[in-house]
């Protein structure tokens, strides 16, 4: 309980940090707001890192072995009555998060203090940041999947408002609006599958989830599953007891198809495609390369990109085999070819964009094909020398005055020689630089995590096409390797180009620059670089909430759901291997020691050896053709079928000309389809009914004039003339009343008397 | 022709005489007062009507002493009549008050003017 | 009366007297009447009046009523119409000036005065008031009318003097010339005075 409330302070502390900066920062003023800012995200990190040290003794106290953990930690509260729960959800996955996040995050904020100095809206810079940390820390602490999404669109609205810090600048407005369309594309998916899910058991914590659809991932095509209820907290014992006497509380459809599930999988995975930038909506991450640089290093490359790869975690248990496979497609995709049009760039931030993307690529096609642990601890070793790299190129950028051009750069080795060293190792971490002496491995933190990947490859790989599965599954193991050697050589053409050589830009050369408070950050992660993938227990760590998770679906530790074995249809023969393999792949490093399994990590590791020198390979041959400054590949470039694929990768291979493309032509067709449809039905219409409006409006102006407004004039002249002829007598002289008064009275009397004398018989 | 037959009819003077003599300023007073155009004109067919009106209560007073309960004579017509030429006085002097602000006003004594509050 | 009668015609007897006087007296009263209504004159027709209240005043002298007599001829002859003289003569802007009834108004007016006349003349000889010949001992004394006046007719009598006194107030304020700027002439006086006093002092 210690360490939830730890990691509660910690996420509330940037929060504070933006309250009082959006309020004050702007009296505080450029070097104030900055140390503020950093003062609470640093304290922020001291908080996570006490709450690791409490997590990690908790297990001793338990008397486990290290790095296992304390029991994970759900607590949740009644948002809305009726079942709409938010709560916090610590295992040891949260704490790891929690501690590289804080520590990233306070990493920046130093350096920013460096980079930023100049800029006119610094204190809002760090209002900013403050705002990003509590959002990514409370998206890393969320229990329910609810309340991750909104912390996943809190996160995207930074990234938007850090994209387009500099909004004066047309491309860095225009970057963040893509940023912000593209990331909204896949949060329709997103909500589509939070829907699903809702449908089907009401607003569930995590463990609630993967207790009623954990048995999804073994599921065969066309099952019908039967869901238990769901309810706070649901563990593996009491779920399988209840499994039985299920009452449908939050369950409105008890039975739900695999086909609903993948549905499901697919529809919330799209919510990773757009954050982590996969292969369809990838397009808006090299472009956010417009926004600070330290922003890239934060949100483009260590925590928020890496948001979909933990959500692909969260939501593991409850993916169906053919989802994953879905997963393992599109990252395999976009690793590619990110990787591919990463060795053409020349901007070194485009570079670093198209690395983080094969590099996020990896960790989805990881997830894909069940490395749990892999992409997870690939997800923290690269956040390291990912942010490595870009505040080293932040650094380089900033020395060069804002150049960002690889062919303007050469030798500044010689004048910022600390950020050379500290990006030389960055470089040599993706590339994966380690070796293995028996049982030992020795090598940077990239080494551990890609070693780890690419093992769970093979052995997966060999294990679907034994099993009857098509030989392309293959291609989940050689194309990662591939990608392997290409990144360590595109890694090196960047170092070499930039650092190495003779100066290209005099004048740019002669005026460079370090500046210490910007180095420091540098040399730090510099060292996680290196000791990432062996110290600090992250990978058992990792591990160990693999098996908290893992319990929700392991076959071997629960006994499978109840399956309907009518709705059992003949499977695909290519398909066949497909969820065996899933299951076995990672089995032996879990502690199964039946035959397939050993033998799959034997295999695994066999193949292991087409990987191994990726990394000599790759750095010797960038070393060799970069050696002498662009002459080389110039001179290679002369080729005309490399010059053209020089051009098409470096375009992108076309993506955004297609997208536009196709895009705007596809909504230009509908716009002419609607104006069509607009012009001649709907104005038809409109018009039809104004002209039936228009006679029966003549009608009633005729009725009106002819019959209502007679009846009016004409009553309005009779009281005219009726007054007209009371008026008349009136006439306002004295004589003429006199002279009435006494003809009248003269009329009357001799009108009397004559009826008098008439009775009288005179 | 009537007014003669009772003149040679009965020499006596009696009270028709004075009745028929005040029926003939009254309707001179009339007449005066619907034919004058001039406002004073007018005031002056007031008093001539005013003046019948007192001829007959004085004659009617002389002729009817007979109807008194103790053969007292009997003086309610005389003051009636003092009354009336009082008010006949209070009455003449607000009138040409008034005739004297509409003459100032409207510069003319003529009462055909005096319509300005006619609707 | 006797005296007067045995002036004007000795020989004639005490019945034909009175019988001369009243025509006498009638005659001016009803012809002045008459050139009352006819007269364009507006002094010519005041004139007229006075004939005709004086007519009036000797009628009162026949019936016995002296004080009456001498109040219609002291009130009226001496007040009213010097009023009306003077009202005359404040409005005129000459004394000649006439204005002229229409035609139709005319004929309308003379039309119904006959009728209305004939009406009063037929009703007052239809009518039966059982005169009485006249008692000549009858006397009316002044003193008896100044009892009937303070003793049954007190209340009439001094709401009369009422009148008379609402009446003066209101005609003067009537006939009062107005002045927009008196308050002003009012202050100025004022100052005027108030300057004149500090130099004394």
């Amino acid at each position: 309980m210690t360490v939830a409330v730890l990691l509660l302070i910690a996420t509330l502390l940037p929060l504070l940090s933006f309250a009082i900066l959006a309020f004050v920062g702007k009296r505080m003023g450029n070097p104030l707001a900055g140390i503020v800012g950093t003062f609470f995200i640093s304290a922020s990190f001291v908080c996570s890192l006490a709450a690791m040290i409490v997590w990690l003794s908790l297990d001793v106290a338990e008397g486990r072995a290290f790095g296992f953990g304390g029991q994970p930690i759900l607590k949740t509260y009644d948002w809305l009555p009726g079942g709409l729960q938010i709560g916090i959800y610590v295992d040891s996955l949260t704490v790891v998060m929690f501690s590289m996040i804080t520590l990233v995050a306070a990493l920046v904020h130093v350096f920013s203090l460096g980079y930023m100095a100049d800029d006119r809206r610094f204190p809002r810079f760090y209002t900013y940041l403050g705002l990003f940390s509590f959002s990514m820390l409370a998206l890393v602490l969320s229990g329910t999947l609810l309340q991750l999404f909104i912390f996943w669109e809190l996160v995207g609205l930074c990234s938007y408002l850090l994209i387009g810090f500099w909004y004066e600048k047309k491309t860095a407005s225009n970057a963040a609006i893509k940023a912000f369309v593209t990331n909204r594309i896949g949060d329709v998916g997103f909500i589509i599958g939070l829907g699903l899910l809702f449908c089907h058991l009401g607003n569930a914590t995590f463990p609630g989830i993967w207790g009623s659809l954990g048995n999804a991932g073994m599921a065969q095509s066309g099952q019908v599953l039967i869901l238990p209820m769901v309810q706070g907290s649901a563990g593996a014992a009491e779920l399988s007891g209840s499994l039985q006497k299920a009452e449908p509380q939050f369950t409105r459809f008890p039975h739900v198809t695999t086909t609903m599930l993948t549905l499901m999988g697919i529809a919330l995975f799209c919510g990773a495609i757009g954050k982590s930038a996969q292969f369809p909506l990838h397009v808006w991450l090299p472009d956010a390369m417009e926004g600070p640089t330290p922003v890239s290093a934060l949100i483009h490359a260590a925590t928020m990109v890496a948001a979909g790869v933990y959500l692909v975690g969260r939501i593991f248990p409850i993916l169906t085999p053919d989802a994953k496979l879905f997963i393992a497609i599109i990252g395999c995709v976009t690793m590619t070819i990110a990787a591919l049009i990463a060795m053409a760039q020349t901007d070194i931030k485009r570079v670093l964009a198209y690395s983080t993307l094969s590099q996020l690529g990896l960790m989805i096609l990881a997830m894909g094909i069940g490395s749990w642990v892999g992409g997870l601890f690939h997800l923290i070793t690269h956040a390291f020398f990912k942010a490595l790299l870009f505040l080293g190129a932040g650094n380089v950028i900033h020395a060069a005055h804002h150049e960002q051009e690889l062919t303007e750069f050469g030798g500044l080795w010689r004048k910022i020689p600390y950020t050379a060293i500290t990006f030389g190792v960055a470089v040599f971490a993706i590339a994966g630089v380690g070796v293995t002496v028996g049982d030992t491995m020795i090598g940077f933190a990239g080494y551990f995590s890609k070693d780890l990947i690419l093992h769970h490859a093979g052995a997966f790989a060999w294990l679907a096409t034994k099993e009857g599965g098509h030989t392309a599954y293959w291609l989940f193991f050689w194309l990662p390797t591939i990608v392997a050697y290409l990144t360590a050589f595109y890694m090196t053409r960047c170092w070499m180009l930039t650092f190495a050589g003779r100066p290209r830009n005099q004048k740019l050369y002669d005026r460079a620059r370090e500046t210490p408070v910007m180095y420091i950050p540098l040399a730090v992660l510099s060292v996680l670089s290196v000791i990432g993938g062996t110290a600090l227990g992250a990978r058992q760590m990792i591990e160990s909430a693999a098996k908290e998770t893992n319990n929700y679906f392991d076959p071997r530790l629960r006994p499978p759901a109840v399956a309907n074995p009518t709705a059992k249809v003949a499977q695909p023969a290519h398909f066949a291997g497909f969820s065996t393999a899933w299951q076995n792949a990672g089995a032996y490093a879990h502690g199964d020691t039946s035959t397939i399994a050993s033998d799959a990590y034997r295999l695994g590791e066999r193949s292991l050896k087409y990987v191994s020198f990726a990394f000599v390979v790759g750095i010797g041959l960038g070393i060799l053709v970069y050696s002498k400054g662009l002459t080389i590949p110039n001179a290679l470039l002369r080729v005309p079928p490399l010059r053209w694929l020089n051009i098409w990768l470096y375009r992108a291979m076309y993506f955004d000309e297609m997208y536009a493309g196709v895009v705007v032509a596809c909504t230009m067709a509908l716009a002419t389809v609607a104006a069509v449809v607009d012009r001649y039905v709907i104005d038809a219409l409109v018009n039809l009914s104004a002209r039936v409006v228009r006679r029966g409006a003549v009608l009633a102006r005729l009725c009106d004039q002819f019959v209502l407004d007679r009846a009016v004039s004409a009553t309005a002249e009779m009281v005219q003339e009726i007054g007209a002829a009371a008026r008349a007598p009136q006439t306002g002289r004295i004589r003429t009343y006199v002279t009435a008064l006494m003809v009248a009275v003269a009329l009357s009397l001799a009108g009397a008397i004559i009826v008098v004398l008439s009775t009288t018989g005179r | 022709m009537e007014l003669t037959l009772a003149i040679s009819s009965s020499p006596i003077i009696g009270l028709n005489h004075y009745l028929v003599l005040a029926a003939f300023i009254f309707v001179c007073g009339l007449l005066s007062m619907m034919l004058k155009r001039n406002a004073i004109g007018i005031l002056m067919g007031v008093e001539l009507i005013l003046n019948a009106a007192n001829i007959n209560l004085v004659a009617f007073n002389r002729f009817s002493y007979a109807y008194s309960p103790d053969h007292k004579p009997m003086l309610d017509g005389q003051v009636f009549a003092i009354f009336v030429i009082v008010l006949a006085a209070a009455e003449a002097a607000v009138a040409l008050a008034i005739f004297l602000n509409y003459y100032n006003n409207f510069n003319t004594i003529d009462v055909e003017r005096a319509q300005t509050l006619k609707g | 009366m006797n005296s007067i009668a045995s002036i004007l015609a000795l020989s004639v007897d005490a019945q034909t007297v009175p019988a001369v006087l009243f025509y006498l007296f009638a005659g001016i009263s009803a012809a002045s009447a008459l050139g009352v209504v006819l007269s364009r004159n507006i002094v010519r027709t005041a004139v007229c009046l006075l004939f005709t209240l004086v007519g009036v005043a000797g009628l009162y002298f026949l019936l016995e009523s002296e004080f009456l007599a001498a109040v219609q001829l002291v009130v009226y002859v001496g007040g009213t119409l010097i009023l009306i003289v003077f009202g005359v003569m404040l409005t005129s802007k000459s004394p000649f000036s006439r204005f002229e009834p229409k035609a139709g108004e005319v004929v309308v007016a003379i039309a119904a005065c006959i009728i209305l006349f004939a009406a009063l003349v037929m009703a007052i000889r239809s009518a039966d008031f059982r005169p009485q010949t006249l008692d000549t001992t009858q006397k009316y004394p002044v003193v008896a009318l100044g009892q009937a006046l303070l003793g049954d007719y007190l209340v009439p009598f001094e709401l009369a003097s009422v009148v008379l006194l609402v009446v003066m107030i209101g005609a003067a304020y009537l006939a009062k010339s107005r002045k927009r700027d008196d308050k002003r002439a009012v202050a100025r006086g004022a100052a005027t005075l108030s300057q004149k006093a500090r130099q004394w002092s």
